[in-house]
């Protein structure tokens, strides 16, 4: 048993590093992740059957890349479970949300191109948002204290 | 903020960074575990079920590749405990200076 209660924090530290070790991940998921969630933006301004083919496409892709993850690493965490980094992944769904109504609303107005623009922006977004996540995720898990 | 408290089932060096590892995700795997921790199946088993009995951690088996293989996650009383150990560390640690 650890006596020096220093010594019991540095192996919480050492053991939640070791977590941040595994944090190396390949290009192909951002890549995927951008386009899950920028077709999920896309189809809601797609006509009929295009919308439900790329939405059934979108979340069939979700589903594998979450198991594709959990299988590689052994451990999960979703966007919302982490105090601080919770936060990027709402402000992340607020604008995927805001560019979901774009898409209705240029599908009503009849402009043909809106779901490319809003999908192309939800691509890149979702990439960033992907990413900022990680970092500040990776910091939190390196300054929590308990 | 959690109030401090000493919880000798969490205390022990194993149990202690399984807790440490599971406040971080969600949930984690038992390989990742065992990997991490340096230590047998047998002895990552025997951590794990005196956590489960404490209440501290839920445990679930998901098949794979025709293997079932176990995940463990810390149950909202775990979370607790946790923090409240954490919290007793560090004011145990800020008294010796």
């Amino acid at each position: 048993m650890t006596e020096d209660p220093k010594d019991a924090l540095a192996s919480i530290r050492e053991a939640r590093e070791g977590v941040t070790d595994t944090l190396a991940y390949p290009v192909g998921w951002d890549i995927a992740y951008g386009a899950i969630c920028g077709g999920l933006v896309a189809s809601q301004g797609l006509p009929v059957p295009w919308s439900m083919l790329v939405l059934v496409f979108a979340l069939a892709g979700l589903a594998i890349c979450v198991q594709w993850w959990r299988n590689r690493v052994g451990w999960w965490v979703s966007g919302y479970s982490p105090k601080r980094a919770r936060w990027v992944a709402f402000a992340l769904a607020a604008v995927l949300v805001g560019l979901m109504g774009l898409s209705i609303w240029g599908k009503y107005a009849g402009i043909v191109w809106m779901p490319l623009a809003t999908g192309a922006a939800g691509f890149v977004l979702a990439i960033v948002g992907g990413r900022l996540w990680m970092h500040v995720w990776k910091r939190e898990l390196s300054e929590a204290q308990g | 903020m959690t109030p401090p408290l000493f919880d000798p089932v969490i205390h022990a060096p194993g149990r202690l960074q399984i807790c440490a590892i599971l406040s971080s995700v969600d949930e984690a795997e038992f390989a990742l575990l065992r990997d991490s921790l340096k230590v047998s199946d047998s002895v990552l088993s025997k951590h794990l079920k005196q956590l489960e009995e404490a209440g501290y951690v839920k445990l679930a088996k998901t098949p794979m590749d025709g293997r079932s293989r176990t995940w463990a996650s810390l149950t909202p009383a775990g979370k607790k405990a946790f923090a409240a150990h954490i919290a007793e560390l560090n004011r145990l640690a800020a008294l010796t200076g």
